[in-house]
């Protein structure tokens, strides 16, 4: 039996659930058994191989989806802190690396952890990059402010309250564009 | 604190953080579990747990707990359960059983933590300025947001340690 944690997130998995998976789950995210989703660079000609690089089977934590999976080697490596350190509403370590897949395909990490005496939840983001513009949409959609919104709105009973909530947060959601007309939910009552 | 499974006297009727249970001793044996569901009938079957993840926090008024399971019948369920620290919500339980493994990830990482989120509208909507109403959008649409990152988390915890493990 297997027990992690992540702050005061925690998961035990027994060892028959890895027997029934084979060791592995379906990877939805693998080019590898799936297909790609993204556009690889062109085969050299020849039919060559992948270049004689330091392979080896690398797996990405991806919030709220199945760890992003390939054989593959790092590119770069980029790590900085986030937020003004006087400001206790985002301070945050952001770590981002690249890698080139066997197959030849960028996947790109982005790690946010916020500073511990924060209450706020470490994000892990993961997918494959096709294009630059896809690059750049995945860093500035994966912003370390993020991190404030993983602290609820607690006691935001009054209006008060409720507008102090929306002026803090206001700033990563318009970003986001979480307060758009897609939002949707059921108030609950589902 | 409220812990108690509002849904009924299940199997799995009182909720602790798991560090209060160190070694899990139920993972892995098979049993009776009654799961009562919202908006339908209790799911009722014999097997055993597989994982179990929880986000039990201090700070924050809700956790999630989720649970998988084989059946004696070769299939598998999935139990997604909403608790709260305050005794006026009631908790909240949703389960569903399926034929594969994959099936049931699958439901995890589309699981839209959205509908969990309570619109407690307060005031008078006719008396309320448009800087109160955005105030008031602004406030669901944050708590969305939260429940979806809360939940992805401890999704992406379970797929996670499950990832480490193997």
């Amino acid at each position: 039996m297997t027990r992690g944690s992540a702050g005061s997130f925690e998961a035990t998995v027994d060892p028959e659930l890895l027997v029934l998976l084979g060791r592995r789950a379906p990877d939805p995210h693998c080019s590898e058994v799936a297909g790609p989703h993204g556009p690889r660079r062109p085969c050299p000609a020849g039919g060559e191989g992948p270049p004689d690089l330091p392979w080896s089977r690398i797996s990405l934590r991806c919030d709220g989806k199945l760890p992003l999976s390939f054989t593959g080697v790092p590119i770069l490596a980029c790590d900085a802190e986030a937020g003004d350190p006087q400001d206790l509403g985002c301070r945050a370590k952001r770590l981002f690396r690249l890698y080139l897949s066997q197959d030849q395909r960028l996947v790109a990490h982005l790690a946010v952890l916020p500073h511990e005496d924060l209450p706020a939840r470490p994000i892990h983001r993961a997918g494959y990059i096709a294009e630059l513009e896809e690059l750049t949409r995945f860093l500035t959609e994966n912003d370390p402010s993020d991190c404030a919104l993983a602290t609820p709105a607690q006691g935001a009973d009054g209006q008060l309250d409720a507008l102090w909530t929306a002026l803090r947060l206001s700033l990563p959601l318009a970003a986001h564009g979480c307060a758009g007309p897609s939002l949707h939910t059921d108030g609950g009552h589902s | 604190m409220n812990v108690m499974n509002a849904a009924g006297n299940s199997a799995y009727d009182a909720p602790q953080p798991l560090t209060s249970r160190p070694d899990n001793p139920m993972l892995g044996l098979p049993r009776d579990h009654k799961i009562r569901r919202m908006g339908a009938r209790p799911l009722l079957f014999r097997g055993a747990e597989l994982a179990m993840c929880m986000s039990f926090t201090p700070e924050l008024p809700y956790w999630y707990e989720m649970n998988i399971y084989r059946t004696e019948q070769q299939t598998f369920v999935l139990a997604i359960r909403l608790f709260f620290q305050s005794d006026s919500e009631r908790d909240r339980v949703r389960a569903w059983e399926f034929d594969t493994l994959p099936a049931l990830f699958s439901q995890i990482e589309t699981y839209d933590a959205a509908q969990d989120v309570r619109f407690d509208f307060t005031g008078d909507i006719a008396r309320m300025s448009a800087a109160e109403l955005a105030a008031q959008s602004l406030d669901l649409a944050a708590r969305v947001a939260a429940a979806r990152l809360h939940f992805a988390g401890l999704a992406g915890e379970l797929f996670a340690e499950m990832d480490a493990a193997a």
